[in-house]
């Protein structure tokens, strides 16, 4: 006898349904899987033929075969053990078939019969409730994971047995069901890193107020110790809660990487990655026969630092030209193409030369040269991509210990909040949401000036020697700036201010 | 053309044959000429077996006169000591070169000649002073003598061509080779006004040990030394020895304690060199002194000020005063500046707007990320 079971499978940051099918029949005695499978798919004969003996039942010396169709797609991943065992269970006859055509089940087998959890239930949760299933059976262990999706039952087994029951009677031994839902809403709950805590450098705060209000990408430049992590920490605690809608998203990626226990992003607070120097391009973008999300999708709708961005390897910076223009990050493997999502905000951190001092003559060792050479190692596109750029100075004791009050970090959020609904607003109906976003099209439209104002640019422009680019990121980061102050109108003191964060440090080394 | 001129030019430019041994095979032989007709016999008892292969080959393939012609086909002039065209301060000098080559449309005869020298990577104060110098230099007819080399050499030597002096530059390679690249153009300009010197035959790439032997030349050459910046430890204490050796007299450019830049300044002046303090003095030192441009002088300085009040708010000219010589950032500009009295509620967004101002009128210029100094 045939019986049909739902499972699913993730093919990237999609995910896509799978139908087992099992079959129970004469002939030689054996367990037999097909399907385009992955050979920790095949490995699950094994786990389920002792696995379903440890929950007490044999199976009888016949002919099983499995078949997870669509056939053309490449199955991976260990999350078809608990559907296999189910169809065989089914075909057997102990249990009644058809009872589980609405439902999803996913889980890893052990010998023992316990269900462990898998990687990418979020997806696939999200999946099945498109597609009109109404349950998902899921491992105890992705519990949390699954019941962010709303309007689908999530049934969560702690082992073949609880299973089992649960099919026959509808009940779960000795555990209490559908917990009450862990979503904790982003409320009052203190940052680990709050600009309060950050002594001086009012510069630097200013820039990561004016970069998270704009989505604008930023670089900080200062020798070293000049609380340049510190500040690109803080940041995460200044951009907006994540919405809804932003939170699965986010959380798909991680659900995927297999990474949602690491992390603790059940939280909802905005992703902040800071991948080392010595990365490589695979982990930065994505890799892996079988790519998982990198560091740049482990980003996305949250902060990716660099530190020392100088060292970073030229190739790897290079990977970022893709996610910084398109938001998305498409990695090309023989089984097909994979698409994650990169949606970050790029906050990069470097010293100025390579012994850090520089302009400081009295400390600095390094010859002009150098210096060129030190800022040259990133390459153009990237480095056109960021919009502000702020020095940092090294602090003074006083400073540190200062008893000045500063502003936390809920305060400044509050504005930025401020700011980005203006943005909202404005950019309605279009297909971008920040400043940082603007085309020259928009630019023109949203940052026109008053006669006054233009004359004054119109200077700067020749007096500067700034170039067409620098110009419209000037005019972006002066928006963002009224938008704080919410001004209707650019004027002549936020484009002063939006200069003085403008990025060219590629001619300035002549005397 | 002197007697032997070709010989002694054929014999400089054997490969790997230096000043010591083209003067020993020449007092040895009785002459340029002598050297040359040497049998492989004779040349043994002067010459190691390596040398004395090469020189024998050089004698089979290459002609004297063709040696020398081809140099002047490329406007290079070949000057060996006994001419009278090499100059005589150079002729002075322990270990004076055996020849030098020039290059150039200038002339080095007559003219009192300084040089000024100091760190390549210099300060905004050392490029400021440099550029000073050199432009004083050239406008009292003097002539400057440096190395070309990136940092104060080369600013000086630009400044004394722009205010269309003549300068030479005195090189560790041969005269049609540049080194370092970016100052190819600078090549170019110093041949238009001046000269190229080198003791190393045309094509001879630079080498380390070429730039302590090409600054006994820099100071060989000059009357007198400017240094304007150097470190503790800096090879501008190369050619002072070297100066200090020849009898040369040494001005050097004080800086402030603090700074690194003029620590080795300092300490020469401590050790008894003269200090820099005005161009008339440093004029004093010279042969020939020619001071044609004193009022012209006071003129200018007259116009730089006013146009330093010129249509500045007020907020502006305290900010600028703020500024320095040397680059400081906008923080610790502001800090100080809210210090003031006067200043204390000031606002960074109006203080970034005299700033940016003045970047308008080219009073201060930013060097590194948020870091200003003072144009004049």
């Amino acid at each position: 006898m045939v019986s049909r079971i739902t499972s699913g499978a993730v093919h990237g940051i999609e995910s896509f349904l799978v139908c087992v099918e099992v079959d129970v029949s004469g002939g030689l005695p054996g367990l037999e899987l097909v399907g385009l499978l992955s050979s920790e798919v095949r490995e699950a004969k094994e786990r389920v033929r002792v696995a379903l003996k440890n929950a007490g039942i044999s199976l009888p010396p016949m002919r099983i075969t499995v078949s997870l169709s669509p056939a053309d797609l490449r199955k991976e991943g260990s999350a078809f053990d608990l559907p296999i065992a189910a169809g065989i269970l089914e075909s057997l006859g102990i249990l009644k078939a058809g009872r589980m055509k609405e439902t999803v089940i996913v889980g890893e087998l052990g010998l023992d019969g316990r269900v462990k959890s898998v990687r990418g239930i979020l997806p696939i949760v999200l999946e099945a409730r498109k597609q009109g299933m109404r349950e998902c059976v899921i491992p105890a262990g992705n519990e949390e994971e699954a019941q962010l999706v709303d309007g689908i039952r999530i049934r969560a087994v702690e082992s073949l047995q609880d299973y089992i029951q649960y099919t026959k009677d509808g009940t779960f031994p000795g555990k209490k069901q559908n917990r009450e839902k862990m979503l904790p809403e982003r409320g009052e709950q203190k940052e680990i890193y709050d600009f309060a805590e950050m002594g001086g450098n009012a510069r630097v705060r200013r820039a990561a107020e004016i970069a998270a209000a704009g989505f604008h990408h930023m670089l900080m430049l200062g020798p070293p110790g000049s609380g340049k992590t510190m500040a690109a920490k803080c940041i995460p605690g200044i951009l907006p809660p994540l919405t809804r809608e932003e939170r699965l998203e986010m959380l798909a990626v991680y659900s995927v990487a297999g990474k949602w226990k690491e992390d603790g992003n059940g939280q909802g607070r905005r992703p902040f990655v800071a991948p080392h120097h010595t990365i490589t391009p695979q982990a930065l973008s994505g890799g892996g026969s079988v790519p998982r999300p990198g560091a740049v999708s482990l980003a996305h709708r949250g902060v990716l630092f660099l530190d020392e961005m100088t060292e970073f390897k030229r190739s790897t910076l290079d990977l970022l030209r893709q996610p910084l223009e398109e938001k998305k990050i498409l990695i090309t493997r023989s089984y097909g193409n994979y698409t994650y999502p990169a949606d970050f905000m790029l906050v990069a951190a470097a010293n100025p030369c390579p012994c850090g001092y520089y302009p400081d003559m009295k400390r600095c060792s390094c010859t002009e040269n150098e210096v060129k050479r030190y800022m040259g190692r990133i390459s153009g596109p990237v480095f056109d991509r960021i919009d502000l750029c702020v020095e940092t100075k090294r602090l003074e004791y006083s400073e540190l210990a200062g008893k000045e009050k500063r502003e936390d970090s809920r305060i400044i959020r509050e504005r930025v909040m401020q700011a980005r609904k203006l943005q909202e607003k404005r950019f309605q109906g279009r297909n971008i949401w920040f400043n940082a976003q603007m085309g020259s099209g928009e630019t023109e439209q949203f940052c026109a000036l008053g006669e006054r104002e233009r004359k004054f640019v119109e200077h700067i422009f020749e007096a500067l020697e700034l170039s067409a680019r620098g110009y419209q990121k000037t005019l972006k980061v002066a928006r963002t700036i009224a938008d704080l102050e919410a001004s209707e109108r650019i004027r002549e003191e936020h484009l002063c201010e939006a200069l003085s964060f403008r990025m060219d440090m590629r001619k300035d080394t002549k005397h | 053309m002197e007697k032997g001129t070709e010989y002694a030019c054929w014999l400089h430019n054997i490969p790997g044959i230096g000043n010591k041994t083209i003067r020993k095979l020449v007092e040895y032989a009785g002459g340029e000429e002598a050297a040359y007709r040497l049998s492989q016999k004779e040349a043994q008892n002067i010459l190691p077996p390596g040398k004395l292969s090469t020189f024998c080959k050089w004698q089979c393939e290459k002609e004297p006169a063709e040696v020398y012609e081809n140099l002047i086909n490329r406007k290079i002039q070949f000057v060996p000591w006994f001419s009278k065209q090499f100059p005589e301060k150079l002729r002075e000098i322990p270990d004076s070169p055996y020849a030098v080559y020039l290059r150039g449309n200038g002339t080095i005869q007559g003219a009192g000649k300084v040089a000024v020298i100091g760190a390549r990577s210099c300060s905004a104060y050392g490029a400021r002073m440099a550029e000073f110098i050199g432009k004083e230099l050239a406008e009292a007819g003097v002539v400057v003598v440096s190395g070309l080399a990136r940092g104060i050499d080369g600013i000086g030597q630009r400044a004394a061509i722009k205010a269309g002096g003549c300068t030479v530059g005195v090189l560790g390679n041969g005269v049609d080779v540049y080194y370092p690249k970016e100052n190819g153009r600078l090549y170019e300009e110093c041949m238009e006004q001046g000269i190229l010197l080198s003791e190393y035959a045309p094509g001879t790439a630079p080498k380390t040990w070429h730039f302590p032997a090409r600054n006994r030349i820099i100071s060989g050459l000059s009357d007198l030394v400017i240094v304007v910046e150097a470190r503790e430890k800096s090879g501008t204490f190369i050619t002072v020895d070297m100066a200090l050796e020849q009898g040369r007299e040494v001005v050097v450019v004080p800086g402030r304690f603090t700074d690194d830049l003029s620590r080795g300044c300092n300490r020469l002046i401590g050790q008894g060199a003269q200090i820099f303090t005005s161009m008339e003095e440093v004029l004093q030192y010279l042969p020939v002194c020619i001071k044609k441009q004193n009022e012209k002088g006071t003129d200018k300085e007259e116009k730089e000020e006013n146009s330093n009040i010129e249509g500045r708010e007020e907020l502006e000219e305290k900010v600028y005063t703020l500024c320095d010589y040397y680059p400081r950032s906008l923080t610790e500009i502001y800090e100080e500046l809210l210090r003031d009295e006067r200043y204390r509620h000031i606002k960074m967004t109006q203080m970034l707007r005299a700033v940016v101002n003045l970047q308008i009128q080219g009073s201060i210029i930013e060097k590194g990320k948020n870091y200003y100094y003072r144009r004049n």
